[in-house]
C-alpha cells in the first residue's frame, strides 16, 4: 500500500512537471529531427524561366494594386490610443496634431436601466457631410451625465450652439469630427465617441478634407 | 549537519518498503514511471507524428535549394496576395515583414501605422518550416486571430454611475483624467498554430513585472486548456509556431488596442539561406550591422540580443 501511494504521488508529480514543460520539450525536440526536404519537381531551365517570368509579372501587378489602394486625395488617420491625428496625401504627411477621442466610460443611469459606452469606433470611414457652425443636438446621455431630467426629443433644451467649433465632419453612425471649448483636454481620452480637434487643426482639416474623403481610425 | 541527517532519515523511512520485497518494488516503479511516460508519449512525442500546422491550400512546391530566387519570388507573391486578400475587408489587420523588420497596421490596403521592429525571435519549429517548401503552404493565406491577451486591457472601460442630481454631477466635473502609462506586452494566438507575442522594447517597471507575471500565468492557462481539449477530443497537442517581436511601447500599445477580435495577420519570413543566394538579414535585428556575428552562418540564425533585463522577460522563450 505504501509502495502504491508513494509511487503514485511521485509519478503524478513528475507527470505534472513534464506536462508543464511539454511545449518547451517539443520545442527542443525540433532540433533532433532531421530536416527532410521533399524533392522539387524536376523542371527544365526553360520551364523555370517561364515560371519566374510569370511570378515576376504577378508580383509587379500585385504591388501596383496595393499601391493604388492608398488614396491619392488627402485622408485622415486618427490614433485613439495616443489621441493624435494626421492628414496624409499618398504616403506624405500634410499635417499632424493632437485630438481627443472616446473616454471608454460606461455610463449607467442612476436606476441602472440604461447604459452607454463612450468609445470611438475603429476602422475605415468616409466623410459623409461637412457642417459649418454646427449645432449640437444633445442626446439623452448628456442629460443623464449631468443629473438632469431628460427632455422630450424636440425640446429646445436639447440644442446647444457654439460648442462644436466652426466645423463638424459627419463620419456616420452619429460620430463627428468637431471642435471643442475644452482645449485643455486635447490629447486626452475624454469624449463621448466623437473626435475633438483644436481650432487651428479643425481649420486645417476643413481645408484638406471634402465630402467622400477617407477617415481611418485605429 | 543535523538537517542533512534528518533529510536522509526521512527518505530512508519513506522508502524502506523498497527493501521489503519484489512486488513492492514493482508496484512502486510502475506507479512512478507510468504517468510521466504517458505524458511524454501524449504531449511530447505524439505531436511529432503530425504536421506542425493545419494544411491549407496546396501550393506548387518550389525548392529553395533548387532555385533560391524563384523561392523568394514565390514568398513575395504569397505575401502580396495575402495583403490583397485582407484588404478586401474593412477591418484593421497586421502586416509583419520580418525580412524588412517592419510591422504595419493596415486597413483596406492603406498603411495607417508603420512600426519598426527592434528585435525579433522565432521558435525552432518556425525555423524548421522556413527551411523547406512547407513555408509557402504555411504562409499561403492570411492568419486569423483566435485569442488575445496582454498586460493591459484591450479596452480600458471605466464604469460610472450617473449622478442623482446636478449637485452630485458638479462634484465630478473637474476630476483629473488618468494617463495610462502601463508596460505593454501581449500575445495573439492565430490559426495554423502561429502564436505572436509583442513586447515593448523599454524595460519593464516594477509594477509592470507583476502585470507581466499575470500575463504569463494567463498564457500558461490558455495553453494548458488547449492541450487538454486536444487530448480530450482524441488529438495530440500541436506545436506552437512562436514569433516574438520587440518594438517601442507606443507602437505595441497602438497595435494591441487596434486589432479586432478576429484580426488578420499577413506574415513574411526571410527566405532560407542557400549556397547560391546572398544571405539575407536573419539576425532578428533591424540593422544588419547590429549583429555582426550573424554573418557567415550556415543555417538560419535568429539572435536575440535583448536589452531587457532577463528577469523581466521570462525569456526562456516558452510560447505564451
Amino acid at each position: 500500500m505504501k509502495a502504491l501511494l508513494t509511487g503514485s504521488f511521485s509519478g503524478l508529480a513528475a507527470a505534472l512537471l513534464l506536462f508543464i514543460h511539454a511545449p518547451g520539450l517539443r520545442e527542443w525536440g525540433q532540433a533532433l529531427i532531421p530536416h527532410r526536404d521533399p524533392a522539387a519537381a524536376e523542371r527544365t531551365a526553360g520551364e523555370l524561366k517561364k515560371i519566374r517570368r510569370s511570378l515576376g509579372r504577378n508580383v509587379r501587378e500585385m504591388r501596383y494594386r496595393l499601391n493604388q489602394m492608398t488614396p491619392a486625395n488627402p485622408y485622415m488617420v486618427i490614433n485613439t490610443s495616443e489621441n493624435s491625428f494626421s492628414i496624409r496625401k499618398g504616403r506624405k504627411h500634410l499635417h499632424q496634431g493632437i485630438c481627443s477621442t472616446g473616454s471608454y466610460i460606461l455610463l449607467r443611469t442612476y436606476d441602472g436601466t440604461e447604459t452607454w459606452i463612450f468609445k470611438t469606433p475603429r476602422g475605415a470611414f468616409r466623410v459623409r457631410n461637412i457642417l459649418t457652425n454646427p449645432v449640437w443636438r444633445m442626446p439623452d446621455w448628456a442629460f443623464v451625465e449631468e443629473g438632469l431630467p431628460i427632455p422630450p426629443p424636440d425640446s429646445p433644451e436639447r440644442f446647444e450652439y457654439g460648442v462644436l467649433g466652426d466645423y463638424a465632419f459627419d463620419i456616420g453612425d452619429g460620430y463627428l469630427i468637431h471642435g471643442t471649448l475644452y482645449q485643455r483636454y486635447l490629447g486626452l481620452p475624454v469624449t463621448h465617441g466623437c473626435i475633438r480637434l483644436g481650432d487651428k487643426d479643425l481649420k486645417n482639416v476643413y481645408e484638406n478634407l471634402c465630402v467622400g474623403s477617407r477617415v481611418y481610425i485605429y | 549537519m543535523y538537517f542533512i541527517r534528518d533529510i536522509t532519515d526521512f527518505f530512508r523511512d519513506s522508502f524502506d518498503f523498497l527493501g521489503s520485497g519484489k512486488t513492492a518494488r514493482l508496484v512502486f516503479f510502475a506507479c512512478l514511471l507510468v504517468p510521466p511516460l504517458l505524458i511524454l508519449a501524449l504531449f511530447v512525442a505524439a505531436p511529432f507524428f503530425r504536421a506542425p500546422y493545419e494544411k491549407g491550400a496546396t501550393v506548387t512546391a518550389v525548392n529553395a535549394d533548387a532555385d533560391p530566387s524563384l523561392f523568394s519570388l514565390k514568398l513575395e507573391e504569397n505575401f502580396l496576395r495575402s495583403q490583397l486578400a485582407e484588404a478586401k475587408s474593412d477591418s484593421i489587420h497586421l502586416v509583419v515583414d520580418l525580412e524588412d523588420s517592419s510591422c504595419n497596421l493596415q486597413v483596406r490596403g492603406v498603411k495607417i501605422r508603420e512600426c519598426r521592429i527592434s528585435r525579433y525571435r522565432v521558435s525552432r519549429a518556425v525555423r524548421r518550416i522556413a527551411a523547406g517548401p512547407g513555408i509557402l503552404e504555411w504562409l499561403d493565406q492570411p492568419f486569423h486571430a483566435r485569442k488575445q491577451w496582454g498586460t493591459i486591457p484591450k479596452a480600458p472601460i471605466k464604469i460610472r454611475k450617473a449622478p442623482r442630481d446636478t449637485t452630485e454631477a458638479n462634484r465630478t466635473v473637474d476630476q483629473a483624467v488618468p494617463v495610462e502609462n502601463a508596460d505593454v506586452g501581449f500575445a495573439v494566438l492565430f490559426d495554423r498554430n502561429l502564436s505572436l507575442e509583442i513586447l515593448q522594447a523599454e524595460g519593464f517597471s516594477f509594477t509592470g513585472f507583476f502585470r507581466q507575471f499575470w500575463y504569463r500565468i494567463r498564457g500558461t492557462g490558455i495553453r494548458f486548456r488547449e492541450e487538454w481539449d486536444a487530448v480530450l477530443h482524441g488529438h495530440s497537442p500541436r506545436h506552437s509556431l512562436h514569433i516574438q517581436l520587440v518594438m517601442p511601447r507606443s507602437d505595441a500599445k497602438a497595435i494591441y488596442r487596434a486589432l479586432p477580435k478576429n484580426a488578420g495577420l499577413v506574415l513574411r519570413i526571410p527566405p532560407p539561406k542557400t549556397g547560391k543566394q546572398a544571405p539575407p538579414n536573419l539576425s532578428g535585428s533591424a540593422h544588419p550591422a547590429a549583429s555582426p556575428g550573424a554573418r557567415g552562418r550556415l543555417s538560419m540564425s535568429f539572435r536575440f540580443r535583448s536589452k531587457i533585463p532577463r528577469r523581466f522577460m521570462p525569456g526562456s522563450f516558452n510560447p505564451p
